[in-house]
């Protein structure tokens, strides 16, 4: 298995001296759906934007593909932010722009600002394009405004968007979040496929542990910025997560249920 | 991807050399027409206009900007003359601004269409947005045969199209008191009169205050330009226009730098009521 | 019932410090109190006698002056979009990326703001002499320092997570800027341009006098030359203009934030 996310002993501390990371070191290879749950507040949403640096870490390494990206200047900043496709809970779409326009906005970093400003797309992008929205079953959509979309069509918009890149890796926050259980299911059946099809390795913050144990090859545990757990779904016992949340299973559950 | 096969459709529209990416909706095309519009009128604008650019005299501005905070070659006597024309600039505004509200609130009743009939609301509204359509500059221009050039015409004519603004004000921020108030009251026996004291004006009343000085504002420019426009004489715009004509550029840097301090703070005033009103 | 008392008397010296100032104010601008209530019917029936009827006979070439008052409206906003988006994207909380910039533009628009459009007509009245073009000035200015505001307004509101979308998939700022802060505020652009265009026609009455062009122009010779009857023609077909085009502006405004 090749290895595509290296990160070694990151810290980070934000300006008001919260603590969001401490000694986190994480490993990606091809092929795998990693998960990453953890409390609100415990630093998931940190981790993953350290890894294309939206955020920029207070020390430690990240090697992604063979690249530094703690010390990258910018012109690799943006080669590393091509290879990375990002995946968001609130969609992050131009809500008045139409489905095909958002999808084509994951290759912009290929096209000068002058051709993004006429709209100059390729062929074989527009094409790729195509027959992403194809599989994802938004092919008769591609040409209506975003904002018409359904919760569950908009969150396979973003994954759209973040597939055109060719990435190398798929980050995904907290991507059915804010959806009902039910494309909850189809976008994370869709994640499974794309990971298991493509062997492009897919990093995702959950809340529900349950979801996390279905889907994912590897759970990670964070709690207040720390790694407390790192294994198979198999080995996620009950302590574990007790330790991960800091309560125990069944309060967990019945919060979740007041919570829905 | 194995899944993925590429589609071979033909993308292309025939209108353009392009790719089609949108389906182009009525707002859309809208959009188009209207920023067509705009850039159409400034090059029919720029290409009909003939500029004689030997009237253009560059050296005045160069001189303007030299001397124009040279505070020093003002005697202090002409410093506390501007001073005293723009505060009388400031109370014009501020006194029109008054009075326009006070005269406008039982129209804003009638015009709001939770506190009164419908027929009355839209007469009042019609009525009002028809006085809003005559700038106010030219509401004082009309009085002018009635009350010559004198501090009451331009008063009488700000007022004219305050209340028009004042109506619509009113009725928009007391049709917005949550109905639900009102009806918990009127349960309760409470008149009309009371409903207007007990429910509407509490809630609206910060907003009132933020419509008071945004139109003061307003005001304040109108005062200000009254009189080199239409000859009402005392205010600071007089004195500008006879600085600037005479040359006389650290009088006229002065008094432009008064009105702006003035402008500034009410802008200044009115964000900070404004930012109250939100909370 | 102590408490409620209080209020009520608070309320009541409130009442009589405002009126009492008012009524110093008034004297202190020597407004005449009685004069502009006892007049007032005496000035309607002078109006009357003045005023109407309307005259038609020059009706050709005040709509010609029309034209060009709307022409100068509407150019001076085009003016005013394109320089206020360019600023309201430098000092934006969101787009803006340079402190000092930032810091420069925000001086410019609040000093074209708030000098009033009657202040910078007499100011550039001295070197740039009567005419449009001198009229266009006045209008773009004071269309920039009105719509960098009001657009940097829209950029703050407008939802922000599709900039951090496109920052996180390698764009650039520009690319940023048109894929996906414009097509966002678009609307508001289009909205906010219409009414700094009908604000600006009803500011050109005022520019016109002071800058010898479109109708404000032949408003004020009307006026000089006592020709009262033509001179009200010439106001109502200010107010028709206003009001048919706040009216269309105000039903684009609806099938545009569709």
């Amino acid at each position: 298995m090749t290895q595509v996310l290296q990160m070694d002993s990151v810290y980070k501390v934000y300006d008001n001296k919260i603590k969001a990371l401490e000694n986190v070191s994480v490993e990606v290879h091809v092929g795998e759906l990693v998960s990453i749950i953890g409390p609100s507040g415990a630093g998931k949403s940190t981790l993953l934007r350290t890894i294309n640096r939206m955020i920029d870490v207070t020390e430690g390494n990240i090697i992604f593909n063979g690249v530094d990206v703690v010390k990258a200047n910018k012109k690799e900043l943006k080669t590393i932010r091509k290879n990375i496709g990002m995946v968001f809970q609130h969609y992050n779409l131009v809500y008045r722009s139409s489905v095909l326009e958002n999808v084509l906005h994951g290759r912009l970093a290929n096209y000068t600002w002058y051709q993004s400003l006429f709209k100059q797309y390729r062929k074989e992008d527009i094409d790729s394009a195509m027959s992403i929205l194809k599989m994802l079953g938004l092919e008769s959509r591609a040409y209506d405004r975003c904002s018409k979309l359904s919760g569950g069509q908009k969150q396979r918009v973003g994954i759209a968007r973040a597939l055109v890149q060719n990435p190398k890796m798929i980050l995904c926050d907290e991507p059915i979040a804010s959806l009902d259980p039910q494309s909850s299911k189809v976008i994370m059946e869709y994640l499974k496929d794309i990971v298991q099809t493509t062997k492009i390795p897919c990093l995702v913050n959950l809340h529900q542990v349950d979801v996390a144990i279905h889907y994912s090859d590897r759970i990670i545990g964070m709690h207040q910025g720390e790694i407390v757990f790192n294994g198979k779904p198999s080995e996620l016992t009950d302590e574990v997560i007790e330790k991960i949340y800091g309560v125990k299973m069944e309060e967990l559950i019945s919060q979740e249920n007041h919570s829905r | 991807m194995s899944e993925i096969q590429l589609v071979n459709n033909e993308y292309r529209t025939s209108k353009s050399k392009r790719y089609k990416l949108k389906n182009k909706d009525f707002s859309d095309k809208l959009i188009k027409i209207i920023l067509c519009l705009f850039c159409i009128s400034l090059v029919v604008f720029l290409s009909t206009t003939t500029y004689k650019w030997d009237q253009f005299r560059p050296e005045i501005i160069m001189n303007m900007a030299v001397s124009f905070l040279r505070f020093d070659a003002l005697k202090f006597s002409e410093m506390t003359y501007i001073a005293s024309l723009l505060i009388n600039t400031v109370f014009l505004g501020v006194l029109s601004t008054i009075l326009a509200a006070v005269i406008a609130f039982p129209f804003g009743l009638l015009a709001a269409t939770n506190l009164s009939s419908l027929r009355v609301s839209n007469c009042i509204k019609a009525v009002a947005s028809f006085v809003r359509a005559v700038p106010t500059i030219i509401w004082v221009l009309i009085f002018i045969s009635s009350y010559g050039l004198s501090a009451t015409t331009a008063v009488v004519g700000m007022i004219f199209h305050g209340w028009a603004f004042f109506v619509k004000s009113y009725s928009e921020s007391f049709e917005e008191v949550d109905a639900g108030i009102i009806e918990a009251l009127k349960a309760s026996g409470a008149s009309w009169f009371q409903v207007i004291t007990e429910a509407v004006l509490p809630t609206c009343a910060t907003r009132i205050i933020a419509w008071l000085a945004m139109r003061s504002e307003i005001n304040f420019a109108v005062a200000v330009v009254v009189g080199p426009a239409i000859g009402v004489a005392g205010t600071i715009g007089s004195v500008i226009n006879a600085y600037s004509r005479s040359g006389f550029y650290p009088g006229l840097g002065f008094s432009i730098l008064c009105v702006f301090i003035v402008a500034f703070l009410f802008e200044l005033l009115i964000n900070r009521l404004r930012t109250n009103t939100i909370d | 019932m102590s408490y409620l008392n209080k209020k009520r008397n608070q309320l009541i010296i409130g009442l009589f410090i405002l009126l009492f100032g008012t009524i110093l104010i008034g004297n202190m601008i020597s407004f005449e109190w009685i004069n502009s209530i006892t007049n007032f019917s005496k000035g309607v029936s002078r109006f009357i006698e003045l005023y109407l009827p309307p005259d038609l006979t020059n009706l050709n070439a005040m709509i010609a002056q029309m034209g060009i008052t709307i022409l100068l409206a509407a150019a001076g906003s085009c003016v005013g979009m394109i320089l206020g988006l360019l600023s309201a994207i430098a000092i934006s909380k969101k787009t803006g990326k340079n402190k000092i910039l930032k810091g420069v533009i925000r001086f410019i628009a609040s000093l074209t703001r708030n000098i009033p459009e009657g202040v910078w007509a007499i100011i550039l009245l001295i070197s740039f002499w009567f005419g449009e073009f001198l009229a266009f000035l006045v209008l773009s200015i004071i269309s920039y320092g009105f719509l960098t505001r009001v657009y940097a307004d829209a950029i703050d509101e407008t939802n922000s997570a599709c900039i951090e979308a496109l920052e996180a998939t390698g764009a650039s700022y520009w690319q940023i800027i048109f894929c996906a802060v414009i097509p966002e505020v678009m609307p508001s652009l289009i909205s906010w341009g219409l009414y700094s265009t009908e604000n600006n026609i009803r500011s050109s009455t005022i520019i016109g006098m002071l800058t010898g062009s479109g109708i404000g122009y032949l408003i004020s010779n009307y006026k000089h030359f006592r020709e009262f009857t033509s001179l009200f023609t010439a106001i109502i077909l200010v107010v028709l203009v206003i009001l048919v085009f706040d009216q269309t502006s105000s039903y684009i405004r609806r099938r545009i934030m569709e």
